[in-house]
């Protein structure tokens, strides 16, 4: 009873009591407690920075996949009525250059001579492929041929109509052949209904030449493509522990490889990076070709104890060899056609017959390529020394499994294939590879999560390929960049 | 603005009237949290909580049975025995036999400003000041503690009664010390 009183106070004391308070600074800390600011998206960029790697990525894996052995022909007619009644796509070329180039030293040859032949000139030497009356002619150096038996030309030389003034003496006979078209222009518009059919013979004749001669000139080119990728088509081996399987059928193949890459590391322990290589330049025999490589990376890493760790992921790589053709090809083909010819001093126009040759040109532009692929899978145990505050070394051993995919594409390197299959194992452009991994890697902290690190790596595969890559780079917080170099042996 | 307004408009998620509401109540809320925290640190945190489950709970708010004080007080004392932990740490232990068995005089516990006595309940131990709060101030019978609680009845009549021992003890040495400083 004698704490009743106590107790009384206690509570009218303390029950009716209010304690000092800053009310607006309550009410503050509670509204922000109770309202908090929309925290800002730290990993925001993150996610954007692998939104913009899986577009570029998306759009390396994708580019070219559909593009097939392609022959853009610019094809040059001599003959301009050829180009008008045929449907191939044929355009004439004015060749009033090489005609005013060669005149003054064919009317020298042809002065005072009653001849069947006008002119024969071109450099045989350029020519790179016979077959039957036709030649694949290479590059510039081409010219022009007219050969064959025409009818009592009366001609002494070929000048351009445009002027006259190049006829030195005037008592020469000259047969004035126009200079639009090589000087030289078939007669299409007979008369007579007999030499109207057999001239459009000749014409549906004509057409289907050149038809066949677009399907020879591919046929032929893809013939000299594929020679030519049995002997400059590679693949980078240059991954250390991958598939050594190029080496032997590509002599000029020099495997150093440079390196870009990014990587994001969404926690401690989980991350994605995604690099690209290039081959140096001038490593290849050709020019105009290329190789890259892409590879992605997703792994994980947990810590077994302060200084083990173990590490595994997968990996994705993707080599792609690019093949740029630019090539002229000339084409002559030996045609009968009727001629036109004038002669600049009687002024009459005269009809002989006669072979022509008449000249395609065909203009390649197109890209070829090779893409291979590999994925991986890497088992590490890795190491860690902390030799002193800022500095740790990293010591990471491991198996890994690749599997050589295949290829795809259009540039089929046949060196390659047989290459492939003389490996064990290989099967249907597939392998797998049981590799054996190494690596060093010294890293420098500055404090908090930055570091620049400078690593090796090497890998040797069962197939007796080895080789080493060299990695230097930094690491901001959760992303990182690094530059390398590889080299196969 | 009276308080059934201000209710009202809370009800309706209206700023200002709940800035209104806790200006209102806010020093009264906060005694009741400094008697069951340990520190005035403790104590501002679970008014905060206080708060915010009466802005959750002021639906559920029925004029009819009873008034809103009330209704506070226990919406209140819920909340800090919700979130209010036993400590972890160790306790000094007093034992009775250390605590002075003489009475405060009621004149002497009088003169005790109350700033004394809340500092004097926050440094019970965490047992010793729920039971003690819950049977004072919140006039619940030892068998209403032991369910609250989870205890044994003979558990809350030991603790209340250590707990006031130990409570009049420590207002004592604050007694002593004021005494002192004004004799100095």
């Amino acid at each position: 009873m004698k704490e009743d009183w106590h107790n009384k106070e206690l509570q009218n004391g303390l029950g009716n009591y209010d304690s000092p308070i800053d009310l607006e600074g309550a009410w503050e800390a509670l509204d922000a407690k109770r309202h908090p600011k929309k925290a800002k998206r730290r990993f925001a960029w993150l996610w954007l920075g692998v939104l913009c790697l899986l577009v570029v990525g998306g759009y390396y894996l994708l580019d070219n996949v559909n593009d097939e052995i392609s022959v853009s022909e610019k094809v040059v007619v001599v003959n301009p009525d050829l180009k008008q009644e045929s449907n191939v796509k044929l355009e004439a070329q004015n060749n009033t250059q090489l005609l005013s180039e060669y005149e003054a030293e064919i009317a020298n040859e042809l002065k005072g001579k009653n001849t069947k032949t006008l002119f024969e000139r071109i450099d045989k030497t350029q020519v790179s492929q016979t077959e039957g009356n036709t030649k694949f002619l290479k590059g510039k150096t081409a010219r022009y041929l007219l050969s064959g038996n025409v009818k009592s030309i009366q001609a002494a030389a070929v000048i351009d109509l445009e002027d006259k003034s190049q006829i030195q003496d005037p008592n020469l006979p000259v047969a004035i052949i126009k200079p639009t078209d090589f000087g030289i222009k078939t007669q299409t518009s007979k008369t007579n209904d007999q030499e109207s059919k057999n001239n459009q013979e000749s014409l549906n004749q004509n057409e289907k030449k050149v038809t066949t001669a677009n399907e020879s000139i591919i046929k032929n080119h893809s013939k000299i493509v594929e020679e030519r990728s049995s002997s400059d088509s590679l693949l980078a081996s240059a991954v250390a522990g991958e598939p050594d399987i190029v080496n032997d059928s590509i002599p000029n193949l020099d495997d150093l490889k440079n390196e870009l890459g990014i990587s994001f590391i969404a926690k401690s322990s989980i991350g994605i990076s995604a690099s690209y290589g290039f081959l140096t330049s001038g490593s290849v025999s050709k020019d105009e070709q290329s190789l890259d490589a892409l590879a992605v990376d997703v792994f994980y890493e947990k810590e077994i104890s302060s200084a083990f760790y173990f590490k595994t992921g997968i990996s994705y790589k993707q080599y792609t060899n690019k093949l740029k053709v630019n090539e002229e090809y000339v084409y002559f083909e030996t045609e009968n056609d009727v001629i036109l010819v004038n002669s600049y001093i009687s002024g009459l126009e005269e009809e002989i017959t006669g072979e022509v040759e008449v000249e395609y040109r065909a203009t390649h532009n197109h890209l070829l390529y090779n893409r291979y692929s590999f994925v991986a899978v890497p088992i590490l145990v890795g190491y860690k020394v902390n030799f002193a505050k800022r500095s740790k070394l990293k010591l990471e051993t491991g198996i890994s499994t690749s599997l050589f995919t295949s290829h795809s594409g259009n540039l089929y390197a046949t060196g390659l294939i047989e290459s492939l299959e003389n490996i064990d194992g290989y099967n249907a452009k597939k392998i797998a590879v049981l590799q054996g991994l190494l690596g060093l890697q010294y890293e420098y902290w500055f404090g908090g999560k930055t570091y620049l690190f400078v690593g090796s790596q090497m890998g040797l595969d069962l197939n007796g390929g080895v080789g080493v890559e060299g990695i230097y780079g930094a690491r901001f917080g959760m992303i990182g960049a690094m530059v390398g170099c590889r080299k196969e042996f | 603005m009276n308080l059934a307004d201000i209710i009202s408009q809370c009800k309706a998620k209206d700023h200002k009237a709940e800035k209104a509401l806790f200006l209102r109540f806010a020093p009264r809320v906060l005694t009741l949290c400094r008697r069951y925290a340990s520190h005035n640190v403790e104590a501002d945190d679970l008014m905060q909580e206080c708060f915010i489950r009466l802005f959750k709970k002021l639906e559920k708010y029925n004029p009819v049975k009873g008034d809103f004080e009330g209704w506070l007080h226990r919406l209140c004392t819920n909340t800090i025995l919700t979130v209010i932990k036993p400590a972890k740490r160790k306790i000094d232990m007093v034992y009775p036999g250390e605590l002075p068995e003489q009475e405060l005089s009621q004149s002497e516990f009088e003169a005790v400003p109350a700033e004394v006595i809340l500092t004097a309940i926050q440094q019970l131990p965490v047992g010793y000041r729920k039971v003690f709060n819950l049977f004072i101030f919140e006039k619940f019978s030892h068998k209403e503690i032991a369910a609250t609680l989870g205890i044994a009845e003979t558990t809350s009549r030991s603790q209340l009664t250590k707990a006031k021992r130990m409570l009049r003890l420590l207002l004592q040495k604050k007694i002593d010390q004021s005494y002192e400083r004004r004799l100095a």
